[in-house]
C-alpha cells in the first residue's frame, strides 16, 4: 500500500498535469482518463490483496493536485450519484427489518452521544482556535451526523467477517437517525443560534475573530476567452476589481496561470463552477460563449444589478437574449460587417479617410503583435478603439 | 462485484492509452474503443461481458431518447425524411439480396442489411460537429439524416426483436403472433412514457426542488422503472429504454445539469459497450473476412453513392450532396445493438455477428478519413465529369442572366458579413 500510495504522490508530481494536458482538449479523453486513473489503482490493489476502497481513495488523491480537478469532479459527479444509490440500496437490501432494529435502544443512545458529543468536541476545538462563537457553532451542529463511510467500513467488515449483518444494521440505523435529524439541525442552524445566543457568547472574547476566506464579490465573470473578450480584461481589471475566467481551454488555464486574472478551467454549464466563480454575487458579466444554453443561465442567475453582456450566433438569437433580459447583446460577425461596411462607405466618399484608418488599425494590430497580446498595455488597445467612433 | 473490476479496469485503462495516442489525430472515440475491445478480448469473460453491453445498450439508447424531442420532429425531419427512407430501402433492399446471394438466411439477411443501411450518429455527429455548429447545409443534412434513421432505427429494434423474448410463440405458433404482441405493448409503452412526459415530469422536477442530484436520479429511476416495464411485458430492453429517454423533456430550467450528468453517463456506457463489443470478436476466418468486406464495400461505395443521387434529385447541388455522404458511410450503433441482441436471442450466428462488428470498427474509421478529406475527393470526382449534367445547368443560368462586367465588385461568401458589404455596394 505504501509503494501505491508513493507512485500516486510522483505521478501526481510529474506524470498526471502532464496526462491531463495532453487530454484536456478532448472532453472524452479527459473523462476517461480521469476514470482509467481510478481503475488503475483499484485493479493494482485488488491484485495485490489490498483494501480497492483505499487505493480509490489514492487514485483521487493524487488527481486531485491537478489543476483540472474541478472540472474532473463535475463531470465524474453523475457517475458516483449513480453508483452511490446502488451502493446503499444494496446495504439497504442484504439487512433485514429485524436486524436493522435489533440493537435499536443501543442505537438511539450512541446517535444521542455521537451528536451531543461530536459538537461539544467540535465546538471546543474551533473556539479553541480563536474563531467567534457563531462561527464554532455553526462549525459544529453542521457536524453531528455518522460518516456514509461508517458505512463502507460497516460493509467491508460484514464481508470480511469481522461483523454479523446486525452490527451493520445498527449502523444503518445509527445513519438514518443522525443524518436526518442534522438536516434540520443544518437548515434551521442560524435561528437555532439566535434562540441560543446568550450560552455562547459566555465563550466571547475582544481577541476572537474569523479569518475571512476569499470570497468573490461584486466582480467579474467572463465566459470564456477569445479575441471578443480578451481586450476587455484589462477594463475590467480597472474599473472592476477581481475578474474570474471560465474556460474549457486547458491553453488558457497554462496562459494566465501567473497573471492577475483568476482562471477557472472547466464547463460553465457544472453548477459547482459557477459557485465556485461566484455569479451570483458578480457585478459584471461577459460571456463570449454563443452557445444558447449558456447565456440563458448566465443571464438567469447573474444578480440583477449586474450588467450582463452576451454573445449570440443569429439575429434571432440575439433578439431572444434581450428578451430573457441581457443588457447587451454583440453578433460579432454583424459587427465587423458593420465596420467594413463603414469603411467601404468612407472609400468611396474620400479615400484619404480610408487609408487613415486603416494605417491606424494597422498600428494597433502590430503594438497587440509585439506585447504578445492586448493585456500588457494595459487597456489602451481598448480605449483607443472607443475613441475612434 | 470484484469480478467487474478487472474487465473494467482494462476497458478503461485500454480506451484511455488509445484515445492518448490519438487525440492529435481527431478520430472518433467508437471505433477505437472497438479496437481495444479486439485487442483485450481474452482478458474479459464472456458472459459477463454480455451483462456489461446490454446495460451500456440501455443507457446509450436512454440518452438518445432524451435528446429526442417529438415537438420538433417534423421541422427536423422535413429535410430529410424522403432521403434517409430511400437510402433505406435502396441500399437495405441491394445488401439484403447480396447476402441472401451469399447464402444467409432471410432473418440474418435483414440484420446484414440493416447494418449496411443505417448511419451512426455518434461517429457522424461528432465528426461533422463544426459543419453542424456553423449551421453549413451538409450539416444540417447530416443531422437530421442521422435523427431519422435513429428512430427508423428504434423501430426497427421493436420489430426484429419482437421475437426475441417469446421464442416459443415464434417456432411453435404462427411468427405473427410472436411479432403482434410485444410490438403492440411496445406502442403501449411508448404511450406511457409520451403520458409522463406530458402531465408528470414538470411536476417530477418541481418536486425535486433544485438539486441537480435529485433530477438526475429521477431520470435514472425512470430508466429502471421502464427497463423493467419491458422485461415484465417481454419487450426488448432498447424499447423501454428509449420510452424513458421520451418520458423526460429537456425544456425545463436546470437541464443544463441534467444535460452534462447524462453526457458523463453517456461517455462512460459508450466507452464500456463499444469495448465489450470488440472483445466479443474472435479471430476472424476467411468467410467473416469475405462477408465483412461486402458489407464493407456497400457501406463505403454503395450507400455515399445512392446518398449522392437521391440528394442530387431533391434539388441539392452536387458538393452539398457528396460531403453529406461522406459523414453517412459508416455502420450505425444502433445496428450493433440489434447484432447483440440477435446474437442473445439466437436469431444470428456468431459468424454473422463478427462480420457486422469487424465491418463496423473498419468503416467508423475510413469514413473519419473519407470525411478528413471530403472536399478533395469530391473535387476529383467532378473533374472526372460524372457531376457535369448536374451542375450544368446553374452555371448556364448564372452566365445567362448577367451582362458582361466591368469595374465590379466580388463578394465572396453572402452570410452576415457579406449581405452587409453588399447592401454598401449596391447603393
Amino acid at each position: 500500500m505504501g509503494a501505491i500510495g508513493v507512485f500516486s504522490y510522483i505521478a501526481a508530481r510529474y506524470l498526471l498535469p502532464w496526462l491531463f494536458r495532453q487530454a484536456a482538449g478532448d472532453r472524452e479523453t479527459f473523462f476517461i482518463l480521469g476514470i482509467a486513473w481510478a481503475f488503475l489503482f483499484i485493479f493494482a490493489s485488488e491484485e495485490l490483496n489490498l483494501s480497492i476502497e483505499v487505493g480509490a481513495f489514492l487514485a483521487g488523491l493524487s488527481l486531485a493536485q491537478v489543476q483540472y480537478t474541478s472540472e474532473l469532479t463535475e463531470r465524474v459527479r453523475p457517475i458516483t450519484d449513480l453508483f452511490m444509490v446502488v451502493f446503499f440500496s444494496s446495504i439497504g437490501l442484504r439487512i433485514a427489518a429485524d436486524e436493522l432494529l435489533l440493537y435499536w435502544q443501543e442505537a438511539v443512545i450512541a446517535s444521542a452521544v455521537l451528536m451531543i458529543g461530536n459538537f461539544a468536541i467540535m465546538f471546543f476545538l474551533i473556539n479553541y482556535e480563536d474563531f467567534t462563537p457563531e462561527t464554532s457553532f455553526l462549525g459544529s451542529i453542521n457536524m453531528v451526523q455518522v460518516s456514509e463511510f461508517s458505512l463502507v467500513v460497516g460493509a467491508l467488515a460484514v464481508s470480511q467477517g469481522f461483523v454479523g449483518e446486525p452490527i451493520l444494521g445498527y449502523l444503518s440505523l445509527m445513519a438514518i437517525l443522525t443524518m436526518s435529524l442534522s438536516t434540520y439541525l443544518i437548515k434551521y442552524n442560524h435561528q437555532i443560534y439566535d434562540r441560543t445566543k446568550p450560552i455562547w457568547d459566555r465563550f466571547d472574547s475582544p481577541d476572537k475573530k474569523d479569518v475571512e476566506l476569499k470570497m468573490y464579490d461584486n466582480h467579474a465573470v467572463v465566459i470564456g476567452l477569445d479575441e471578443v473578450t480578451k481586450p476587455v480584461l484589462p477594463a475590467l481589471k480597472d474599473r472592476v476589481g477581481d475578474v474570474v475566467i471560465v474556460d474549457r481551454n486547458p491553453q488558457t488555464a497554462d496562459e494566465f496561470a501567473d497573471s492577475e486574472y483568476d482562471v477557472i478551467y472547466g464547463d460553465f454549464k457544472h453548477s459547482e463552477l459557477r459557485k465556485e466563480a461566484g455569479l451570483k454575487r458578480a457585478a459584471v458579466v461577459l460571456s463570449s460563449s454563443v452557445q444558447s444554453e449558456i447565456n440563458q443561465i448566465a443571464i438567469r442567475e447573474a444578480n440583477d444589478d449586474a450588467i450582463v453582456i452576451v454573445e449570440a450566433g443569429t439575429v434571432d438569437q440575439a433578439l431572444d437574449r434581450y428578451e430573457e433580459g441581457a443588457h447587451y447583446v454583440t453578433i460579432p460577425t454583424v459587427l465587423t460587417g458593420l465596420k467594413i461596411r463603414a469603411y467601404l462607405e468612407e472609400y468611396f466618399t474620400g479615400r484619404e479617410g480610408f487609408f487613415e484608418t486603416v494605417r491606424e488599425d494597422v498600428k494597433r494590430l502590430q503594438a497587440a503583435n509585439e506585447s504578445g497580446s492586448y493585456l500588457t498595455d494595459g487597456g489602451k488597445a481598448t480605449e483607443e478603439v472607443n475613441t475612434d467612433e | 462485484m470484484s469480478e467487474l473490476i478487472a474487465p473494467l479496469a482494462f476497458v478503461f485503462i485500454g480506451s484511455a492509452i488509445l484515445l492518448l495516442l490519438v487525440s492529435r489525430i481527431g478520430l472518433p472515440a467508437v471505433p477505437l474503443y472497438i479496437v481495444v475491445g479486439l485487442a483485450i478480448g481474452e482478458f474479459i469473460p464472456p458472459g459477463l461481458t454480455l451483462e456489461l453491453a446490454q446495460l451500456g445498450i440501455a443507457f446509450l439508447v436512454f440518452v438518445f431518447g432524451v435528446n429526442v424531442e417529438p415537438e420538433r420532429f417534423f421541422s427536423v425531419a422535413r429535410d430529410s425524411e424522403y432521403v434517409a427512407a430511400a437510402q433505406l430501402f435502396i441500399v437495405g433492399g441491394a445488401t439484403f439480396a447480396v447476402g441472401f446471394l451469399l447464402g444467409l438466411e432471410p432473418v440474418s439477411a435483414a440484420f446484414f442489411a440493416t447494418a449496411a443501411s443505417l448511419s451512426s450518429s455518434l461517429v457522424g455527429r461528432k465528426l461533422a460537429k463544426t459543419d453542424i455548429r456553423e449551421n453549413l447545409i451538409h450539416g444540417r443534412l447530416t443531422e437530421s439524416i442521422h435523427f431519422v434513421q435513429d428512430l427508423f432505427a428504434i423501430g426497427i429494434i421493436l420489430v426484429l426483436s419482437s421475437a426475441v423474448f417469446i421464442p416459443e410463440a415464434a417456432t411453435t405458433g404462427t411468427v405473427l403472433d410472436g411479432v403482434a404482441l410485444p410490438l403492440g405493448y411496445g406502442v403501449m409503452i411508448l404511450g406511457v412514457a409520451l403520458a409522463i412526459r406530458v402531465y408528470l415530469f414538470d411536476f417530477l422536477v418541481s418536486l425535486s426542488g433544485d438539486s441537480d442530484e435529485l433530477i438526475m436520479l429521477t431520470s435514472i429511476a425512470l430508466l429502471i422503472s421502464f427497463l423493467a416495464l419491458s422485461e415484465f411485458v417481454g419487450v426488448s430492453i432498447a424499447v423501454g429504454a428509449f420510452a424513458a429517454g421520451l418520458a423526460i423533456t429537456r425544456d425545463f430550467d436546470a437541464n443544463l445539469s441534467l444535460q452534462s450528468a447524462l453526457e458523463s453517463i453517456e461517455t462512460f456506457f459508450t466507452a464500456i459497450f463499444f469495448v465489450t463489443l470488440g472483445s466479443l470478436v474472435a479471430i476472424p476466418n476467411v468467410d467473416v473476412v469475405a462477408l465483412a468486406i461486402a458489407l464493407g464495400v456497400s457501406i463505403v461505395i454503395l450507400k455515399p453513392v445512392v446518398t449522392i443521387v437521391v440528394l442530387i434529385r431533391e434539388g441539392y447541388d452536387a458538393r452539398t450532396a457528396c460531403l453529406t455522404s461522406f459523414s453517412l458511410d459508416q455502420v450505425s450503433e444502433f445496428s450493433l445493438i440489434l447484432a447483440i441482441s440477435g446474437l442473445l436471442a439466437g436469431q444470428i450466428t456468431q459468424q454473422l455477428f463478427e462480420v457486422i462488428i469487424l465491418a463496423s470498427a473498419v468503416t467508423m474509421i475510413t469514413s473519419t478519413i473519407t470525411y478528413q478529406y471530403d472536399d478533395r475527393i469530391y473535387r476529383a470526382f467532378a473533374r472526372t465529369g460524372v457531376f457535369d449534367r448536374v451542375n450544368a445547368p446553374n452555371i448556364e443560368h448564372g452566365i445567362e442572366t448577367a451582362k458582361p462586367l466591368e469595374d465590379h465588385v466580388i463578394v465572396i461568401g453572402y452570410g452576415k458579413l457579406g449581405s452587409g458589404v453588399t447592401a454598401v455596394c449596391l447603393s
